[in-house]
């Protein structure tokens, strides 16, 4: 699950607007539109792909700074990414990551915990560039 | 109607950016599957404004601004009336 749909439940299908690239060529008969091939390689549908990847890759990367303040429904919504199934544009990833575990610890009881191995690795620092000395 | 480029000599090949719509699918695995593509933009439209408030058609080979002539005889009969005209004087 990497997006999910607030309003619906929908994980699955989505819509999203992208930019693909096509070719024009002029004939005698008129103009034709078609698929852009450069070096035997399909540019419509590369655009097309990466366009729909970069986006949904963009929209879990940045969780909250792609969504924006919908003031007529008082809530979050995405500014790339529709719901499928609803239309909906609550889409967001299905977890956020600034809202506190349950098990919440503090840093200052997590470094004490943790005091001990901290001394270890430190002291594992101070004696790792020296040979074992022989006595 | 005819198109062609205003840095090179090129009439047959070029690029046109469209925006389309595209439903999609996020497979078990993370992967995208697309399933239907719909297309936003008029081509028509795009065409008649290509030189007017944007340069959307670009050539193959260059990259430059293309020109689009709709109407390719409209100077050809204008300069046969001017003609015309000048006999009948």
């Amino acid at each position: 699950m990497r997006l999910i749909c607030v309003a619906c439940g929908n994980y699955v299908h989505f819509e999203v607007d992208v930019e693909m690239v096509q070719s024009t060529k002029s004939t005698p008969h008129g103009l034709t539109v078609e698929d852009s091939f450069e070096n035997g390689w399909n540019d419509t549908t590369a655009t097309l792909r990466m366009g729909v990847i970069d986006i949904v890759d963009y929209c879990i990367k940045q969780d909250m700074d792609a969504l924006r303040w919908d003031a007529e429904g008082s809530c979050y919504v995405s500014g790339y990414i529709t719901c499928a199934r609803c239309g909906s544009k609550r889409v967001c990833v299905p977890y956020q990551a600034w809202s506190p575990p349950r098990d919440h610890v503090t840093l200052e009881e997590e470094l004490r915990s943790n005091r001990q191995e901290f001394h270890w690795l430190r002291k594992e620092r101070e004696y790792a560039d020296t040979l074992p000395e022989l006595r | 109607m005819r198109i062609h480029c205003q840095n090179c000599a090129n009439t047959q090949n070029f690029v046109l950016p469209l925006w389309v719509r595209a439903t999609f699918k996020i497979e078990e695995d993370g992967t995208i599957s697309i399933l239907h593509v719909r297309q936003l933009e008029s081509l028509e439209e795009k065409l008649a404004d290509q030189g007017k408030t944007s340069f959307a058609l670009t050539c193959t080979e260059c990259g430059g601004d293309a020109q689009v002539i709709f109407d390719e005889y409209s100077g050809l009969d204008q300069q046969r009336r001017e003609q015309a005209a000048l006999e009948a004087l």
